[in-house]
């Protein structure tokens, strides 16, 4: 599964980029994130819940954030197992100005969903996917939009 | 496969059920006729703390007229809102949907309601709801509201549920009720989850004209996809094949279906127009036929 | 009352227990006291090394009694040996990498299934992902992912066969064509899915297992091989009722040799139950093939030579009967054609599925496809009428026995008078004239032919046509296809029949009732036939089981030759008591009579009375007790020769299709509106069991062609884990079938019969390629032809008419 899109978030780059960087921002918007814990450098550990409505798996995840080029470009690597299957994810983000107040955030992800989830899901998988990763990137443009208002 | 452990209780009352719901909030779960809950159970999709099984209230079971509105109970079986003669002869665009839902042995168990609470994008009972312009009542142990079929889904398999919320009962206005009305399907197989459906309501003066209309899509999106510009673009005409491909045409052109095992997003958007062309000439038809 | 001799259509004796809920499958079994659960952890990857397992939390899940892992069986068994060279290791269970989606990694067992399940949740598995290749062609070239270092190649095996002289009929011919043709993987789908039940006896180092496999038992010394222990230390015992198999529960053995494992590692007797999850993903199932096909022929439709390269998928695991997917139909290549000249490339390629075995058909319909839409194609060319390029070119009636140029002895046959009745019931001619109107209306209608050589009862021989000849030499020589039964009468006079064909739904307790009946001259009724089959008690052999339909030509010859055995012994016995020489007795109504003085006459029950009661009356050397067995064979099953001629079936019967079908033109559905086909498997032993078992392979083949597919994603994910993506045909979807019979009896055979049930599995995904085909005038050279797949063809056909008009060419 493969996709894009691209988000307004509000403040510079170098504000936004900071945001992203924060770890207490990433784990209130990675899907299901019950909890980040730091085992090296930029890597997490995380226990995920993913899915929809009732639909809902618990992952052992590890977290990469990589092929950092402050303030402009990182990528983001999810590695997921659990019960339902496993999940790899690769996102790849980008920053440019808008103007001085927002900047934009364009992504490119390619997603693999393997076992069980795989094999029983096909009808949905795709579509679930992209809901899933764009939620992800609205709750960090709500996240980054509040922490901007509590600051100011 | 085989369910992880659960708690199980099988209410007597609407208000117990409600009561569970309160306490239970995201960990307690309904299940009714349990086709589409056991699979996800079976299969650890899904691993509620509590199963709360309403089967046992009958009190959400009926249908009527009442207030110029068809009332159905949520629990009522699939199989019943198929065979009564209240329906076809009130809504009979329900009557032509439900025999596509799985098979006869399956709507025996399975509940109007819970398809609806289940959302299924491709599901019949869904998007002819949204089709007919429905409401749901909700309710919860404090509260009760309704709620429009186009607020109601908001993406795969998810509505405007609250855990604590039970969807009680669905209303089919019924004044206005257009007289052409067409519902199609396209499946791999009798039975089958469908790829393409698509649901049309229509109204003609008595010169051919194109009155009113609505028009949903099942399949082609993460929720029942209302496309009326499909056949509101034809108000004032009478229906010629090159207008209703026209229409149709420009009425999905922004549509974008996923791709899956089954058909490829270019074969599904095609089909897409395919089947709304067919559900709009059949509707067209039978309401020049009743008028 | 109906009639019930042989050949006639008796009701099955089984329906009586199966339709009252009484049947006794692998669930309903419980042999033993103390049997625990095991639930299996299964591979999410399609290739991964497997780096750590933990498994601490797992066995402290209340309940729990044991968890298995690879090292453990690695431990404790060796890999399963395979008729290749390749020196590829397969174990039960996943021991350093994971090879395909759903390979089995770890075992729990528990008290049930529910705790099993939740312990699997609690083991920790490390994988390091691996590069995944599922595509045949990708995983033969040099630089893709290999899946087995030791073997240095995902090519398991690879051989060349040359017959007559290809390269001389080419040049000679006037025309040559080419195509390239896929198959898809896909599978049986039985009801009732695998089930072991097994224990480990610590006393005598021996396993016990109950499984409902069903042969061929050829694999019980594979089983006994890789858990270390000579045969009589692994006892299998098949359940009285076994619901559906069509080839696939042969892949059971795997499982089977891990549940022992299991259960020596817990300490408890251990039952699987295999969920349909874990069965269309990780069970067996066809093999997917790419072919590339050459024929040469002449102006006048007459094919002179065919070169064929087949390219066999055979999943994670070369694993037996493999390749034999390959060369089970060797000797009938040609099929029912009199093409002299075959050239024959077979490669055997490994890929990240799951592991290949037994399915209904096993190689026909893959080999068949090619060669049935070649024949159309072909007169396609040559404008003429596909009816007539096959009529040049079948066997004729006074050719048989017929060798084909690859050794095959075909025994009888008469494939003119079958095509001809098809043709003729199927109102051929009319609906050709249909079409014509049909086509100039817009419609896509369109007709199928397809002529197939059925072969039934295999040679043991033929799996070491995956040998060369100087490998054969080095081993020991594999021939025959030895099948048993026991006929015996107890001293109360009634009578009992062993039969080792483990049936999965044929019914053979009917038609072995049958055939006991008439010889011994009782009702049929009165014969209890068991089909349990305990590798301690029952006679068998290697080629014993259900497979490659031979029950009709072998499993029913060893019944005849058995109760023939009791037949002269009883005659033998009444001699004496009569007085009568046995040329002038006769067996009939539970009587031996003398023939023209019915009144002189002696019951079975006396003469089983005496037999047992009163064994110091019989003559010189008359054994007490009546309880014959007899072991046959066909004597044209030999090995395969060192020019590599082989006969790798012993009967071969003959199936032709017609189709009709209609293609919607905006969906791509395809609709068939008759479907026609004609038989010749020799004498029928019962009609009604016979019309059933080609319904079910009709519509099996009509899955293949129109539904069924094993899907995996470029990656190697597994997509089709559910019944709702992997499409079985339902009752809606089979069309009108017409079904006719000739009889032309084999004459390798005591009662002339040959096997049958594959049959259509094998012709009808070509019947209807061919339909489709004709319908739309797209080359059709892919399946299963889905709505999807055959719009996309449309929709090309259609752009590339566009370009055509556009550009003026018109």
């Amino acid at each position: 599964m493969n996709g894009n899109g691209s988000i307004e978030l509000k403040g510079t780059v170098e504000e936004v980029w900071s945001k992203l960087m924060d770890p207490s921002i990433l784990s209130k918007c990675i899907m299901g994130c019950k909890s980040l814990e730091l085992i090296g450098e930029d890597k997490y550990k995380a226990d995920l819940q993913i899915g929809i409505a009732a639909v809902k798996g618990k992952y052992d995840a590890i977290i990469e954030v990589t092929d950092i080029k402050p303030p402009y470009h990182y990528k983001l690597l999810v590695n997921g197992e659990g019960g339902p299957g496993f999940v790899n994810a690769e996102g790849v983000i980008d920053l440019t100005p808008i103007n001085d107040e927002c900047t934009q955030l364009t992504y490119t992800y390619s997603a693999e969903v393997g076992g069980k989830v795989a094999a029983i899901g096909q009808r949905m998988l795709g579509g679930v996917a992209k809901l899933l990763i764009s939620d992800f990137f609205k709750k960090i443009q709500k996240e980054i939009a509040k922490s901007k208002q509590e600051a100011s | 496969m085989k369910p992880p452990l659960f708690d199980y209780y099988k209410p007597e009352t609407v208000d117990q059920a409600l009561e569970l719901l309160q306490e239970y909030g995201i960990n307690g779960k309904i299940i009714a006729g349990g086709q589409s809950m056991m699979p996800i159970l079976n299969m650890r999709l899904s691993t509620p703390e509590l199963l709360i099984d309403i089967s046992g209230l009958q009190e959400l079971s009926y249908i009527r007229v009442e207030d110029g509105f068809l009332k159905i109970g949520a629990l009522t079986r699939q199989r019943d809102v198929e065979l009564s003669p209240l329906v076809r002869e009130a809504c009979p665009l329900l009557s032509e949907a439900i025999p596509y839902i799985g098979h006869m042995q399956t709507r025996n168990r399975g509940t109007f309601g819970g398809s609806l609470a289940h959302a299924d994008p491709t599901a019949e009972i869904p998007m002819t709801l949204l089709a007919l312009d429905a409401q749901a009542v909700i309710r919860s142990a404090s509260d009760q509201r309704l709620v429009k079929m186009e607020d109601f889904f908001l993406t795969y398999l998810t509505t405007d549920l609250m855990p604590e919320e039970m969807l009680t009962e669905v209303q089919i206005p019924l004044n206005e009720m257009p007289k052409g009305y067409a519902f199609t399907e396209f499946s791999r197989r009798h039975g089958d989850f469908a790829l393409v459906a698509a649901a049309c309501l229509l109204d003609v003066d008595k010169d051919g004209h194109i009155t009113s209309g609505r028009l949903v899509l099942g399949g082609v999106d993460s929720v029942p996809l209302a496309v009326h510009e499909a056949v509101e673009a034809m108000i004032g005409s009478v229906l010629t094949e090159e207008l209703l491909e026209h229409s149709v045409e420009e009425a999905i052109r922004f549509l974008e279906p996923e791709s899956d095992l089954h058909a490829s997003s270019e074969f599904r958007k095609h089909l897409a127009k395919v089947f709304a062309m067919k559900a709009i000439r059949t509707a067209y038809q039978r309401a020049q036929n009743r008028e | 009352m109906v009639d019930h001799g042989i050949g006639k259509p008796m009701y099955r004796l089984e329906d009586v227990r199966l339709l009252q809920g009484q049947g006794q499958f692998m669930d309903d079994l419980n042999p033993l006291p103390n049997i625990h659960h095991v639930a299996i952890l299964r591979s999410p990857y399609p290739h991964a090394r497997i780096k750590a397992i933990r498994t601490d939390k797992a066995a402290l899940v209340p309940g729990v009694k044991g968890v298995i892992t690879g090292s453990m069986v690695a431990s404790l068994s060796r890999p399963f040996p395979v008729g290749v060279t390749a020196p590829v290791k397969y174990y039960s269970l996943a021991v350093d990498k994971v090879r395909f989606v759903g390979e089995p990694v770890a075992v729990v067992v528990a008290k049930n299934r529910y705790i099993a399940e939740d312990a699997l949740e609690k083991i920790e598995v490390e994988y390091e992902p691996l590069p995944a290749v599922v595509d045949i062609e990708r995983a033969m070239e040099e630089d893709a992912p290999l899946l087995h270092e030791e073997v240095g190649s995902n090519i398991a095996n690879q051989r060349t066969f040359h017959y007559g002289d290809v390269e001389k009929a080419f040049q000679e011919a006037d025309y040559t064509i080419s195509h390239k043709f896929l198959f898809p993987k896909y599978s049986a789908t039985p009801m009732e899915t695998y089930g072991v039940i097994a224990n480990y006896e610590k006393s005598t180092n021996s396993y016990t297992v109950w499984a409902n496999f069903h042969g061929p038992f050829t694999l019980h010394s594979v089983m006994a091989a890789a858990l270390q222990v000579p045969g009589n230390k692994l006892r299998i015992i098949t359940p009285k009722d076994n619901g559906g198999s069509y080839g696939i529960k042969a892949g059971i053995y795997p499982y089977v040799v891990l549940m022992a494992i299991a259960s020596r590692v817990a300490g408890v007797p251990v039952k699987w139950i295999e969920d349909r999850q874990e069965h269309l993903a990780a069970s067996s199932s066809g093999t997917d093939r790419v072919t590339y096909i050459e024929a040469a022929f002449n102006k006048d439709g007459t094919v002179t030579a065919l070169k064929m390269k087949m390219i066999d998928n055979v999943g994670g695991y070369i694993r037996a009967p493999e390749p034999a997917c390959l060369y089970r139909n060797h000797s009938n290549a040609v099929g029912p054609y009199r093409i002299r000249n075959l050239y024959m490339e077979a490669y055997a390629v490994m890929t990240n599925k799951c592991p290949t075995g037994l399915i209904r058909g096993y190689g026909g319909q893959e080999h068949y496809f090619p060669i049935e839409r070649t024949m159309q194609m072909i007169a396609e060319k040559l404008g003429m009428d596909p009816a007539e390029v096959i009529r040049k070119n079948l066997i004729r009636a006074d050719e048989f026995p017929y060798k084909t140029p690859s050794g095959g002895i075909y025994d009888s046959g008469d494939y003119h008078k079958a095509f001809e009745l098809l043709l003729q019931v199927g109102k051929y001619h009319e609906l050709r004239e249909y079409q014509k109107k049909a086509k100039a209306d817009g419609k896509l209608f369109g007709i199928g032919l397809a002529c197939i050589v059925e072969p039934s009862g295999s040679n043991m021989g033929y799996i070491t046509m995956a040998l060369t000849p100087e490998e054969r030499a080095k081993s020991l020589p594999k021939s025959g296809c030895a099948e048993a039964a026991t006929v015996m009468i107890d001293p109360s006079g009634s009578i009992s029949v062993r039969i080792s064909t483990t049936p999965s739904g044929q019914g053979h307790e009917t038609v072995a009732a049958q055939i006991v009946g008439e010889v011994l001259g009782v009702n049929p009724r009165d014969v209890q036939v068991v089909a349990e089959l305990d590798t301690l008690t029952s006679p068998w052999s290697v080629a014993s089981g259900s497979y490659s339909s031979r029950f009709a030509p072998i499993g029913s010859s060893a019944i005849y030759q058995a109760a023939q055995k009791v037949r002269q012994k009883l005659l033998k016995i009444a001699s004496g008591i009569l007085s009568t020489s046995e040329e002038d007795l006769d067996l009939s109504q539970g009587k031996v009579v003398v023939k023209g003085n019915p009144e002189k006459s002696v019951s079975i029950k006396r003469l089983a009375g005496l037999s047992h009661w009163h064994p110091q009356g019989l003559s010189e050397g008359v054994e007490p007790g009546i309880f014959e067995t007899a072991y046959y064979t066909v004597h044209t099953a030999n090995p395969p020769d060192k020019n590599e001629f082989v006969n790798s079936s012993v009967t071969y019967g003959f199936v032709a299709d017609l189709v009709a079908v209609e293609v919607d033109p905006d969906t791509g559905e395809v609709k068939i509106l008759d479907y026609y086909t004609v038989h010749d498997a020799g004498k029928l032993l019962n009609p009604l069991i016979v019309d059933g078992q080609i319904y079910g392979g009709l519509v099996h083949g009509l899955g293949g062609a129109l539904y069924e597919e094993l899907s995996y994603d470029k990656n190697g994910q597994f997509l089709a884990g559910t019944f709702m993506d992997y499409l079985c045909p339902t009752a809606t979807e089979i069309p009108p079938i017409h079904i006719h019979h000739i009889e032309t009896p084999s004459p390798f055979t005591p009662l002339g019969a040959k096997g049958l049930g594959e049959g259509n599995c094998m012709s009808t995904p070509a019947a209807i390629a061919n339909a489709v085909a004709d319908a739309t005038d797209c080359i059709i050279d892919n399946l299963p032809l889905s709505p999807n797949r055959v719009w996309n063809l449309l929709q090309k056909k259609r752009q590339e008419q566009e370009k055509v008009y556009i550009r003026g060419d018109h």
